[in-house]
């Protein structure tokens, strides 16, 4: 196999630390829009991050995690929450940058007005 | 039940998670423009390529992902069959949704200066030359 291609699928802790690294640093952006501008669209913006920040944390690392003793460890409510919490936390995630960089845009837009 | 390859019903409980990804992707992507309009420098440049990435991924990639249409990587073969065409969506989405993740951080971090050192006060004349950032 293509050497470039192996780097990318055997070792995809490049591809997912960069992305864990963006999310932080859009985390840190938004938590100093929210304390420079003391508008809301940081701060939604900022909880949006940190929900996508749990779910794709979650996702990369669920499949060292979760083996079968962990898996009997937190039981059936356990399981259900590992199944049904990820996409909600990377839906609303999602919900929330995309809001609070909306409400920022239009606050800096208010205001130059 | 939704088995891969299967046609959607636009509206449907199936449909809505690929079509509140199409809106999502769509707005982020000219929220970013609408926002690095009115900025100059590096940040917008970094903000918009990752935006363009992000919105190509959860436009286009991540929808097709959901419907099954291209198959996952380790264990779903692509309904149309061809190894390398589970091996190239996957490897596209991966580097897609993390280079845009990566490049909008860094660009609304650079907007915000959190990564540039505060200035140095009193050992030091200001510089005469305008910053890069």
């Amino acid at each position: 196999m293509n050497l470039l291609l192996e780097v990318f699928i055997k070792n995809g802790l490049l591809m997912d630390a960069l992305g864990i690294l963006g999310l932080g640093l859009l985390g840190l952006a938004a938590i100093q829009l929210a304390k420079h501008y003391q508008g809301r669209g940081g701060h939604v913006m900022a909880i949006g991050t940190v929900f996508l920040l749990m779910g794709r944390l979650y996702v990369i690392l669920a499949p060292h995690l979760m083996t079968n003793d962990v898996l009997y460890a937190i039981g059936p409510v356990g399981i259900s929450l590992t199944i049904g919490l990820p996409p909600l936390l990377l839906t609303f995630g999602l919900i929330g940058i995309v809001w609070g960089l909306w409400g920022h845009e239009r606050q800096v837009a208010v205001k130059a007005r | 039940m939704n088995y891969p390859g299967a046609p959607l019903i636009l509206g449907s409980i199936e449909a809505a998670r690929p079509a509140f990804l199409i809106v999502m992707g769509i707005s982020l992507m000219m929220i970013a423009w609408r926002f690095a309009k009115k900025t100059s420098g590096w940040s917008p440049r970094l903000m918009m390529a990752g935006a363009i990435l992000l919105g190509f991924g959860y436009s286009v990639l991540l929808p097709l992902h959901e419907i099954g249409k291209t198959g996952r990587y380790p264990s779903l073969p692509h309904p149309h069959g061809g190894e390398e065409l589970v091996l190239a969506f996957f490897v596209l989405k991966i580097f897609t949704m993390n280079v845009g993740w990566f490049l909008l951080g860094l660009g609304l971090a650079i907007h915000t200066k959190i990564l540039t050192a505060p200035p140095l006060k009193h050992s030091l004349p200001p510089l005469s030359h305008e910053s890069a950032t």
